[in-house]
This record gives C-alpha cells, sequence and structure tokens, in this order.
C-alpha cells in the first residue's frame, strides 16, 4: 500500500497572461491523509480542477493508478474513482437531504434512464442511502430541503455525497472554510474516520487541522510545488516559514 | 408537487371538472365551450412538455412551438397525400387512421428533437435560446417555402383522423380523446421527475458542474430531456391540427413558443399542473377579452408581471401558501 495513488508532474496551467500553475508536481501515497497548502493566490484551487478535470492543463502529466488521466472528461475520472468536494458549497439547495444523497449513489450507474420507478426506491438506494446518511451523521435530518441545514450540516453532506461513489482518491477543497470551532472539530473527526476507508487529498487554510491530520505536506507558491514532506520538516523549513507559515 | 393538501385538493377538483365539463355544457346549451376546453387541453400538453424542459430541466427554450408545429404538419401532410393517395416522396403512403398518424407525429417531432436538441445542447444560457429560436425560425420558414403543401397559407384537412371505435368529428368525444393524453402525459412527467432520470435532470438545473463532479455526464440526460418534451409538444400539435382541420406555419412561429412559457409562467414554473392553469387562463382571457378588443395583450401583461412578481411558482404554487420556488 505505499505506492503512489496519484503521481502528478510538471503541471502547467495559464489563463491568458495569468500563471495558474507552473511545473507543478504532486505524489500521494496510498491510504495517507496529502495536504495540499500555501498562500492565497497560490494555485490551489486550480491545480485541483486540474486533477478533477474540469480544466485541461496547458503541459504535463497526470497519472491515477498507473493510468494517464490527463486528458480525461472529469465525470470519467469520477468513474476511476476520484471525487472532489467545493470550496464553496455546493449541496443541491432545493433538493432534500436523501435526494442530494441518492443522487450521488446513482451518479456512478451508467443507466440513469429510468422514468417511471421513484429515484428513492431505486434498489441501489434503498440498498446505500440509510448508512451514508448515518456516516455523516445527517439521518435525522433526511426529509428536510438541503438549503435549510446549517453551513456545517451542508459540509458533512457535501462530504457524504462526495464519499457515496465509494472513490478511492477524495479530494477536500476547504473543507473547513466558513465552519465555526464546533463544526471544525466535527469535520476533522470525520476526516479521521474516512482515513481508514480511502486516501484524501486535503486543501486547506487552518494549519492546525493540516499540521493534526495530515501523513504529508506539499506547499505551493506561486503556482509552483515548493517542497513536500511529512510535517515535522515543512514546520521546519526555512523556505516554507519565509514564504508562508511567517505570515502567520 | 403535490406535498400538501390545498394542491391535492386543487388537482383532483381540477380533474373532476374537466371530466364533467362536457356534460354541463351540453346541459346549458353552451356547446362553444367543449371546443374552446379542448384547445385549453391542448395547449396545456404542450405547456406541460415544455414546464418538463424549463421548470424541472434548467432549459430555457425559446422554439418549443417548432416541435408543435412539426406534430401539426405530420397530420397535415399525411392527410393530404391520403386525400391524393399518392404517397409521400414516392415511398410513404398516406394516412387518415388516428393509430397511424399521432404516433408519427410523436416520432418524427421527437427525431427533430434529437437533431435540435443535440447541436442546441452544446450551449448554454443565452446562447441556448439562441439557438432554440434560430432553429424554429429556421423550420417556419421552410414549411412557408414548401408551396406543395400551401406554403404560408397552410393546408386544409376537410375531415379529423379516423379511428376504430371512436367517431374523432364529435366534439364530445374529441374532447375526452384530448383528455385522455392530457392525463396520461403530466402522469407520465409526474413519475418522471421523480424518478432516477428526474432526480439527475433536477440535479443538471440546479448545478450542473456539482452533477459532473459526482460522476454523471450531463450531455445526454439533458437531450433525453429535450426529446421528450419536443414529443410531447408534437403529440399536442397534432391534436391541434385535427381540431381545428387547419396546419400552416403560424403554429410554429415564435409567438407560440412565447405563448406555451407565459402559460408555463402564469400556472407555475416546475409544477407540471400549473401549465394546464396557465393554459385556461390564458385561452380564456384570449377568448374573452378578444371580444372586446383587438389588443387583449394590453391586459394579459400587466397580469403576467404580477404573478411573476408576486407569485413566482404561479398561480398553482399559490396553493403550497408559500411564494418561492423553494416548497
Amino acid at each position: 500500500m505505499t505506492e503512489n495513488l496519484l503521481q502528478v508532474h510538471g503541471l502547467c496551467k495559464s489563463f491568458g497572461a495569468v500563471r495558474a500553475n507552473s511545473n507543478f508536481s504532486l505524489s500521494v501515497r496510498s491510504g495517507s491523509v496529502h495536504a495540499l497548502i500555501g498562500p492565497n493566490g497560490a494555485g490551489k484551487t486550480t491545480a485541483l480542477n486540474q486533477l478533477s478535470g474540469e480544466i485541461v492543463p496547458d503541459s504535463g502529466s497526470i497519472l491515477f493508478n498507473g493510468r494517464t488521466i490527463t486528458r480525461m472528461k472529469s465525470y470519467n475520472r469520477v468513474k476511476l474513482g476520484i471525487a472532489r468536494s467545493f470550496q464553496i458549497t455546493s449541496v443541491f439547495e432545493s433538493l432534500s437531504v436523501e435526494e442530494n444523497m441518492a443522487l450521488s449513489i446513482i451518479a456512478k450507474y451508467r443507466n440513469n434512464f429510468k422514468f417511471w420507478q421513484n429515484c428513492l426506491s431505486a434498489p441501489p438506494v434503498l440498498e446505500g442511502l440509510t448508512r451514508a446518511l448515518e456516516t455523516v451523521g445527517l439521518h435525522e435530518r433526511k426529509k428536510i430541503q438541503a438549503g435549510h441545514l446549517s453551513h456545517g450540516e451542508k459540509k458533512q453532506l457535501e462530504v457524504g455525497m462526495t464519499l457515496a461513489g465509494k472513490p478511492k482518491l477524495l479530494m477536500l477543497d476547504e473543507p473547513m472554510a466558513g465552519m465555526g470551532p464546533g463544526g471544525t472539530v466535527e469535520m476533522s473527526k470525520l476526516i479521521r474516520r474516512l482515513k481508514e476507508k480511502t486516501t484524501i487529498l486535503l486543501v486547506e487554510h487552518d494549519m492546525e487541522v493540516v499540521f493534526s491530520l495530515a501523513d504529508t505536506i506539499t506547499v505551493l507558491v506561486s503556482g509552483e510545488t515548493l517542497t513536500s514532506g511529512p510535517p515535522e520538516a515543512i514546520r521546519a523549513d526555512e523556505r516554507v516559514r519565509a514564504a508562508y507559515l511567517g505570515d502567520d | 408537487m403535490l406535498d400538501n393538501t390545498g394542491k391535492k385538493i386543487a388537482v383532483s377538483a381540477g380533474t373532476i371538472c374537466l371530466v364533467l365539463l362536457p356534460a354541463v355544457a351540453t346541459l346549458f346549451g353552451h356547446d362553444y365551450f367543449i371546443s374552446l376546453f379542448t384547445r385549453i387541453l391542448i395547449y396545456a400538453l404542450a405547456a406541460v412538455s415544455l414546464d418538463l424542459l424549463l421548470g424541472f430541466g434548467g432549459l430555457v427554450s425559446l422554439g418549443h412551438a417548432a416541435f408543435f408545429g412539426v406534430g401539426g404538419y405530420v397530420v397535415g401532410m399525411l392527410f393530404y397525400h391520403a386525400s391524393e393517395a399518392q404517397p409521400l416522396l414516392g415511398v410513404i403512403p398516406g394516412s387518415e387512421n388516428a393509430l397511424i398518424v399521432l404516433p408519427s407525429a410523436v416520432l418524427v417531432s421527437a427525431l427533430f428533437a434529437v437533431v435540435i436538441g443535440s447541436l442546441s445542447l452544446r450551449t448554454k444560457g443565452m446562447h441556448f435560446i439562441m439557438i432554440t429560436l434560430a432553429f424554429a425560425q429556421m423550420i417556419f420558414y421552410f414549411f412557408v417555402g414548401l408551396e406543395k403543401y400551401g406554403g404560408d397559407d397552410g393546408l386544409s384537412l376537410y375531415a379529423r383522423n379516423k379511428m376504430a371505435l371512436l367517431d374523432l368529428s364529435d366534439d364530445i368525444q374529441f374532447y375526452y380523446f384530448c383528455l385522455f393524453f392530457l392525463i396520461i402525459f403530466v402522469f407520465f412527467a409526474y413519475r418522471l421527475v421523480q424518478s432516477r432520470f428526474g432526480l439527475v435532470i433536477r440535479g443538471i438545473s440546479l448545478n450542473e458542474r456539482r452533477v459532473r463532479a459526482l460522476g454523471i455526464g450531463s450531455y445526454h440526460y439533458k437531450l433525453v430531456c429535450f426529446v421528450i418534451a419536443g414529443a410531447g409538444a408534437g403529440l399536442a400539435g397534432a391534436l391541434l391540427v385535427n381540431q381545428t382541420e387547419y396546419v400552416s406555419p403560424g403554429m410554429m412561429h415564435w409567438t407560440i413558443s412565447g405563448e406555451l412559457m407565459v402559460m408555463v409562467l402564469i400556472g407555475g414554473l416546475g409544477t407540471l399542473f400549473g401549465p394546464i392553469v396557465g393554459s385556461a387562463i390564458f385561452i380564456l382571457l384570449e377568448d374573452v377579452l378578444g371580444m372586446y378588443t383587438e389588443h387583449w395583450m394590453v391586459y394579459m401583461g400587466p397580469l403576467l408581471i404580477l404573478i411573476v412578481l408576486f407569485a413566482p411558482q404561479g398561480l398553482f404554487g399559490l396553493l403550497s401558501g408559500k411564494r418561492g420556488r423553494d416548497d
């Protein structure tokens, strides 16, 4: 299990004259929690968008599970086992909690062209819905419209939906953003539990969280990989301090 | 959609009214109401099919009348070739049999929807509105140019389609014939929006990027939704041509697309039953106000503005006691 699940090499992406990523490289070990940090505007989200396939890189390569996926469409990457959550919570606000979860459960099936049976009584939904909701602690809230959940609960739902496809790699884009202290604790617990099931790539601002959860940290500065290593090494690295941590 | 008692009562009461209407109209000697309400049922069918696109798929199409007209022309052209006893393009024999004509109309308008949809759905937002409008106008002018079938003047049919056991030329039987199709289509649509397919479609309309991030390629779902809506409009068009025994390019003019959209908005976007209410109000107002003034739209305009401002979920949505789309 020590091989690399995700291998990113020399990724470059420019938007017009703006270089969002240049020479971004990353290796994520199977079963680890890998954090991607960097100051604002370092290109973390652009990097994540390229990994999830929403943006096609200008150059470089992405290897997932030994397979090149550099130019693969995002929904096909999901089928290989790459899932992501969003920085800005994007649950389907006017659907109920259970419909949100049901949608993420049926997402991995190719044939959803079923026009008659109620979506909540579809066999894969019946089988997985309860457990999926319990994993993120939202079973009691399942009939509620997702837009009426608290911010923390939305984030939990969001992560739960991302998990429903049983991904091999889970990419979380700032799961703590906008959460109060209680929510952060809840989410940290959830991520710790998830760690046993899947590999996690975490983009996060909250340094306390990153250093307590991550096995490996990659630091991104000006769109480029500055360094990569275990938390202790990163904490001790002078260049990282200069570029990033010193600001704190 | 039927999540509260008010709506359930409204739907049941509405259904009973529509079923009893011919009897009451005959009793009071107002036979005119039967043909007026037949027209309402037919437009309601087209409006419900448009609601699948607008209200559930989030696809604002301004070319829905194209399918309405294509369905109508299938009836007209098959009738023409049957009465001339000369096959269409030398191979397709004409027909007056409703069991052949109506399915053909549905099929042909669905095929048009496949072609138009597969190209239009590559665009989004304003571009999608414009490209569907452009396709509809293209088809409109194509039929204007078809001299063989009357061109601008259209084509008269002299008779309705025929069917075993039913006499469609009888207005009461034809009314129930249309009511049957409306009920079937609404029931199908009602199941559809709650099905797996419907859940995906609703998800796409709310946040397409998120749906793709979940692993669903959205394009084919949108296309199928577009085709189902197109087929529904085609059926409605075929029924309208049967009622009026006349078809012309006017049926697919873009103002008809606009009228269908207004019906959906008056009745309630994304409510399925609302567009039926919308169709009834629109056509009744057109009929009543039209008796006094040619410019009846002057009164329709303010009504539409009031509804859009104060009842975004339309008149049917008002029944839930809440205002916004969130109920």
